[in-house]
């Protein structure tokens, strides 16, 4: 059976709001005063970087996760599928900008076939995801790197003695 | 991560924002400003047309406007009738004690004073890398035993004693000056191959002086750091399982064990900066370190400004860089206390 997964729109909206502000505060500069142009590049550097990120954003927005026991599989714009046998590398990352760490997010990435398909912790099935790619790629004897391994353990993905 | 590099990006506007409100108002905390001090001293002299001057300027240059009006027009984010236009649009100011624009005053310092600086990090993480991982592999070693000497030798002498002491036994031995940035010839020139090489010869013991205490300290931080790394379950099974002793290393505990290498990177870059001034009155290198000191003691507002501006902008940028390899490198979720899980 195939479960479909999407980012919800409410978890995207600290996002959406994060790159209307940062276009907001680098594109201001540029329209309403007359900056040096050492700071026209720095501005229009940032501004670009924002409006890729909305981008993004909005590309996440359209995008729905496929998971089944044959595999995962991105579908919308620039969408991309893998079938578990074809996995080579899996990959969970935890990010914060915050010093102590916390309220921080996961980004799973997996690899194969010279293809990755990358998913956000804020996706409502995300677990789900985790747990079918640890499982698969530790049954086909895959190893994971340490920050991996470390991830997965505090999410409580696979069981201890496994890892 | 290009999510975590724009969320990055985003904290770096307000924090300086907020920084230069902060360094605005330390430039205006000590009462009156160069220019009040100066017309009350020409005035007490009698000197009609000076005071005039310097009471043109201080209108030039918004003195007599509200703080905040000042601040704006500092920015640049307020409109101002002089010819002063502010930092977003690449004008500092102008420095009353030099009597000369900021961007003039500061001119090459700033570059030299990055120059230095990066070779001076370059200096202690190349030094220090090495033997930090020497230490730690060969733990209670003849080597680590010398090594640990001479990194709490490095940390406990002062970098303006050790510019002094080298000062002296470069010139009693070997005859030689080490004192400034580049030859007196070089002085004022246009930059050419010869001002560059000049520099670049100038620069060995400024960046030896300048690194000293710092790679000392990253040696005991790398070795410590290292050998918790070494003792951890994975090194054991790792090693167990027979794999080679340097691949093993390579592999995680020394990429673990870079944190505080990389964690540092913004620390550094602002403390070697103002930590370096000392040693630069010494030397008498041309570098923004005295210039800070000297604004700062006569209330040059504009030049103390826009130099604390800059040690800030390299302060965060530092931070930026490091977050984003600390991210790179060890992108692990953490309990609270910092333990990872």
């Amino acid at each position: 059976m195939t479960a479909t997964y999407r980012y919800p729109g409410q978890a995207l909206l600290g996002d959406y709001a994060r790159a209307a502000f940062g276009l907001a505060i680098t594109v201001a500069p540029l329209l309403f005063m007359d900056v040096a142009s050492v700071m026209v590049w720095v501005f229009g550097g940032l501004s670009l970087l924002f409006l890729t990120f909305a981008g993004r954003t909005a590309l996440r927005h359209s995008t729905t996760i496929e998971l089944d026991a044959g595999g995962v599989a991105a579908r919308g714009p620039l969408g991309a599928s893998l079938r578990w046998d074809e996995v080579d590398r899996v990959k969970l990352r935890y990010f914060s900008t915050r010093k102590d760490r916390e309220k921080g997010w996961m980004q799973l990435a997996i690899h194969g076939r010279s293809r990755t398909i990358r998913i956000d912790s804020t996706l409502d099935g995300f677990r789900e995801v985790v747990e079918a790619s640890a499982r698969s790629t530790r049954e086909r004897g895959l190893a994971f790197d340490p920050p991996t391994l470390a991830n997965f353990k505090a999410l409580g993905v696979l069981a201890a003695d496994t890892l | 991560m290009f999510t975590f590099l724009m969320h990055r990006v985003l904290v770096m506007v307000p924090t300086l924002l907020v920084i230069s409100v902060i360094t605005f108002l330390i430039i205006r905390l000590p009462p009156g400003d160069y220019l009040s001090n100066q017309i009350e001293e020409l005035k007490s002299q009698g000197e009609q047309a000076a005071v005039e001057k310097a009471e043109f300027l201080r209108k030039q240059y918004a003195l007599d406007e509200p703080i905040l009006t000042q601040y704006g027009i500092w920015m640049g984010f307020l409109p101002h009738q002089g010819r002063y236009s502010g930092i977003l649009q690449g004008d500092f100011g102008w420095s009353f004690e030099f009597n000369r624009p900021v961007n003039e005053v500061v001119g090459d310092r700033l570059m030299l004073t990055v120059v230095l600086n990066f070779a001076a990090i370059l200096f202690t993480y190349l030094v220090a890398f090495p033997i930090g991982v020497y230490s730690a592999t060969r733990q209670y070693s003849i080597g680590d035993y010398g090594f640990t000497f001479l990194g709490y030798l490095g940390l406990a002498t002062p970098n303006f004693l050790l510019a002094l002491v080298m000062l002296f036994f470069f010139n009693l031995w070997f005859g030689l000056s080490i004192g400034g940035l580049m030859d007196p010839t070089y002085e004022g020139q246009p930059w050419s191959w010869g001002k560059s090489m000049s520099v670049l010869s100038h620069m060995i013991i400024p960046t030896i002086i300048i690194g000293t205490s710092g790679t000392a300290a990253m040696i005991r931080r790398l070795r410590a750091n290292l050998l918790d790394e070494l003792q951890k379950q994975y090194v054991v099974t790792g090693r167990a399982k027979g794999l080679p002793p340097t691949r093993l290393l390579i592999k995680y505990p020394i990429r673990m064990a870079l944190n505080p290498f990389v964690a540092d990177i913004g620390n550094l870059l602002p403390s070697i900066v103002s930590g370096s001034a000392i040693v630069s009155v010494v030397l008498s290198l041309p570098t923004v370190g005295p210039l800070l000191l000297q604004s700062l003691q006569s209330l040059d507002q504009y030049l103390a400004g826009s130099i604390l501006f800059f040690l800030s902008i390299l302060t965060v940028i530092g931070m930026f860089i490091s977050d984003l390899l600390l991210a790179a490198l060890d992108p692990r979720i953490r309990l609270a206390g910092g333990a990872t899980r």
